[in-house]
């Protein structure tokens, strides 16, 4: 694999697993945009360019799994709510499932070829 | 310094967003939404800042992304349509391979040869049906048809025109069942 082969995977994993973040996120209560954004973006930069979540949740809501409002705000011009349906709150169900397992498949993996830093120095020792 | 949309930046940002999504084929409905939304984007964003200042515009300008991304993103989310792209920011070129479309030569060609081409006994229609099923451009359906238009209409046509002989030459020798003779008969109160 080329070197910088990891943040390739990480960005194809980033834009496959964001959408599942937003539903995530429309759990607790309905949320605007910006403060989708702000959300992921604090959760480690989940997006790369903020601009691409209003393409993102147009999509998932011509798949019917988040609905919208406008509302007034306080400051400011109108915002745009997303909230999840209950097709919405299904696909977080099952992406939950799905991501555990994938994760730990991951993790089991990555852990069989670890080398421990006791068994290390017991290998310099050995070589000495 | 007090900011909104009519900042030069944002009005600029705003205008490559609209340009790129005219570009990119978005219906009018889908640009105005997505132009509601990254506007409201910039003053919620530009609301979080601790100062408004033109290094800020720049920052929350910069975050959102250049306008390529979004429209590329929103055609990538889009359901797929004729002249659209399905990944990246501009309507790709033209198609090495002509898809279905306007017909060209070959397609003139196997038409001529199918219709006016019947002239040349076996060797034109068989012709034309060999330009039709070349066709990169006919459909499958298209060239079915062309196929019963050049040989099996012919066909056909001279099966119908030996039976017409046929028939018309039986029915000419018999009598006719529209033929009425009229036979006076005489009148009771003639003398």
């Amino acid at each position: 694999m080329e070197p910088g082969g990891a943040r390739k995977v990480v960005t194809q994993l980033r834009r496959g697993v964001v959408e599942h973040c937003v539903l995530a996120l429309l759990r607790a209560r309905p949320r605007y945009g910006f403060d989708l954004v702000r959300e992921l973006s604090e959760a480690g930069g989940l997006l790369t360019s903020e601009g691409t979540i209003y393409p993102l949740l147009a999509r998932l809501r011509r798949d019917g799994l988040v609905v919208t409002t406008w509302q007034e705000s306080e400051a400011g011009p109108p915002r745009r709510y997303y909230a999840l349906t209950d097709d919405g709150r299904a696909s977080v169900v099952s992406f939950e499932g799905e991501w555990a397992r994938f994760k730990d498949g991951v993790d089991r993996v990555l852990g069989v070829g670890a080398v421990s830093p006791t068994s290390s120095r017991a290998a310099e020792r050995g070589v000495e | 310094m007090s900011v909104d949309l009519d900042h030069p930046v944002v009005a600029a940002y705003l205008a490559q967003l609209e340009g790129a999504a005219v570009s990119a084929g978005l219906p009018a409905g889908r640009r105005a939404e997505l132009r509601a939304e990254i506007s409201a984007h910039v003053l919620d964003a530009l609301g979080a800042e601790p100062g408004v200042t033109d290094t800020a515009v720049g920052d929350v300008l910069d975050r959102l992304g250049p306008v390529e991304d979004i429209v590329g993103a929103e055609q990538a989310a889009e359901p797929a349509r004729p002249g659209w792209p399905t990944s990246g920011t501009a309507p790709a070129p033209a198609a090495a391979v002509p898809g279905p479309g306007p017909w060209g030569a070959l397609e003139y060609v196997a038409l001529a040869l199918l219709t006016v081409g019947q002239v040349v006994l076996v060797l034109g229609p068989v012709a034309g049906v060999a330009c039709a099923w070349a066709s990169t451009r006919w459909s499958r359906g298209g060239k079915i048809a062309a196929t019963v238009l050049g040989l099996v209409l012919p066909v056909l046509l001279v099966l119908a025109a030996s039976a017409f002989w046929l028939f018309g030459a039986s029915v000419g020798s018999g009598p006719s069942p529209v033929d009425v003779t009229v036979v006076p008969t005489p009148s009771p109160l003639s003398p």
